[in-house]
């Protein structure tokens, strides 16, 4: 399904997201009309229990919440950080804890900020105690390096869209803090606006500003440290 | 501008960050310094890489999960508040009916006098500023009797205040400033004429404002002393602190001084914690502070939150 980028769509037919039997086939009509509905009246209706509107919303941004996992925690796990997000976004929404104060993208993308930092840490603790995951590159003179060890878990459709620069990519991003690495990925890399970024951190913009000039700094000189041969022609 | 200048900005210029003037000169000395054009234009072309990188795909059947994963959810029985739910609650509750149970003993003069630590007197220079005439006046309680004179351009005296009793004075003054003789002659009538209180002694540096959130509003709190002398007094109270000087004024705008820099903001929460400390979240364009000032230390303790603290 085409994703809508806009958070204030116009509202045409709100009433077609009453639940269907099992979430039966729709009609290509409605199917069209769903795109057209506002968040807002899709979040209406997800917290009466609506299923069906609920889906439009997953439809509507799970690519964009998968993305921010992807960059934020690595491709392996951003399936199912995206699905808790999601399913954190329900819960949150059954009990009326959003009340529309920001966007429905934006309220989304904090949480999946948030989700994603939790990952992150729980990581940082888990390799505290157990020590390194053989997942994770080794840090060698010459950059971090893949071991060499095959991985059932990848599936050809990711094979084909983590060429060498989104991996390279991946991995210096890895090498941010958790602020910079943020800050870079929903604004050099989702595509967020200054201003929507600044509301999903809940800080000003100056900061976010601040963090995005030290993250692209920081990226730019790992990236010409640990991937030379990925510069662009003329960058040194 | 120069070349150094120039490559100090790059960044903040590709970030929408560079203000004032500042583009102006940035942008003639790209156009005029080919090497500096350069450099720009090798960390636009990084930023292209990273614009033009596509997104990262998810697998097909993941919105299929979630959905399916949703309605199982939606399934369960609407979310019940656990009893630790509850818990949590009594306890929080709890914990503010203490607060504000010491706070309340805290603030009554008695215990305060009671429970407040020997402090070595400091000396204190209080200024009183009228518009549009200057009056300068003591601060100490036996020099409290002397009038701010708002006829007069400027007038100076000094005094030594020992700051306890100082604050002893403000805590036992009401909302109403003109009911406590004490200080209604001198810093109250300054600071309802939205004065400029002054405050700075060896040893201390000590916020000289009104304890009242009425005189809160109309009180600014600077130093006489450059900053250099302020650093050195921060430093001495916390070593660990670049941050020097804090100030607030009538109209909610807070002021920071960091290493000796300037960042303007505003308050965007005030606090009176207990009634020696006061807090002030303190937001400017660049970053946010909290600003905790400590009596009975006779400090200004401006700390960094979220370790975001930085001056560009």
């Amino acid at each position: 399904m085409h994703i809508r980028e806009a958070d204030n769509e116009t509202i045409k037919h709100p009433q077609v997201f009453v639940e269907k039997n099992g979430g039966g086939e729709q009609s290509s009509a409605e199917a069209s009309t769903e795109q057209d509905v506002d968040d807002s009246v899709l979040v209406k209706a997800a917290q009466q229990g609506e299923a069906e509107a609920f889906g439009v919303l997953v439809d509507r941004y799970h690519r964009q919440i998968y993305g921010l996992a992807a960059r934020m925690c690595g491709p392996a796990e951003a399936d199912d950080i995206t699905q808790d997000v999601f399913l954190k976004a329900l819960d949150a929404l059954r009990r009326f804890q959003f009340h529309g104060e920001a966007g429905f993208r934006t309220w989304l993308y904090r949480i999946g900020v948030n989700t994603a930092i939790n990952e992150l840490r729980q990581r940082k603790r888990s390799r505290q105690i157990m020590g390194p995951s053989l997942d994770e590159p080794v840090l060698t003179d010459d950059g971090p390096v893949q071991r060499q060890l095959s991985d059932i878990t990848e599936e050809p459709y990711r094979l084909t869209a983590q060429n060498e620069l989104q991996q390279a990519v991946n991995e210096v991003l890895e090498m941010l803090t958790e602020k910079q690495r943020t800050a870079l990925v929903m604004i050099d890399l989702q595509g967020l606006t200054y201003e929507d970024a600044a509301e999903v951190l809940n800080c000003p913009l100056g900061t976010l500003k601040s963090r995005l000039v030290r993250a692209r700094e920081a990226f730019a000189e790992k990236f010409r440290e640990h991937e030379p041969q990925l510069i662009p022609d003329g960058t040194t | 501008m120069k070349c150094r200048q120039c490559r100090e900005r790059m960044s903040l210029y590709l970030a929408e960050a560079l203000v004032g003037n500042w583009i102006e000169q940035f942008e003639q000395h790209i156009a005029d310094c080919p090497d500096c054009a350069q450099k720009l234009s090798e960390k636009q072309q990084l930023l292209e890489m990273l614009h033009s990188l596509s997104a990262l795909t998810p697998s097909e059947d993941l919105s299929t999960r979630i959905k399916a994963a949703a309605r199982a959810q939606l399934r369960q029985p609407e979310p019940q508040m656990q009893p630790a739910y509850y818990l949590k609650v009594a306890a929080a509750c709890a914990v503010v009916v203490l607060a504000v149970g010491v706070g309340v003993v805290w603030r009554a003069p008695s215990a305060r006098q009671a429970l407040a630590p020997p402090t070595a007197p400091a000396e204190m220079t209080v200024v009183v500023e009228r518009q549009p005439a200057v009056a300068r006046t003591s601060a100490s309680p036996a020099a409290n009797t002397a009038l701010a004179k708002p006829e007069k351009s400027v007038e100076t005296s000094t005094a030594v205040a020992s700051l306890p009793h100082r604050l002893r004075a403000e805590s036992a003054m009401p909302q109403s400033p003109a009911s406590s003789p004490a200080l209604a002659s001198s810093e109250t009538s300054g600071v309802e004429e939205s004065g400029t209180t002054e405050s700075v002694g060896p040893g201390a540096v000590k916020l000289a404002r009104g304890e009242s959130a009425q005189m809160m509003r109309t009180a600014e709190v600077r130093s006489a002393r450059p900053p250099d002398y302020l650093v050195q007094a921060a430093a001495r109270v916390d070593s660990g602190s670049e941050l020097s000087l804090a100030r607030t004024d009538t109209t909610q705008a807070a002021q920071v001084e960091l290493a000796g820099r300037t960042l303007v903001g505003t308050v965007v929460a005030n606090a009176v914690v207990s009634q020696y400390v006061r807090e002030a979240i303190i937001e400017s364009d660049k970053t946010m502070m909290a600003l905790t000032t400590s009596a009975p230390a006779s400090l200004i303790e401006v700390t960094a939150r979220d370790g975001e603290a930085e001056v560009e």
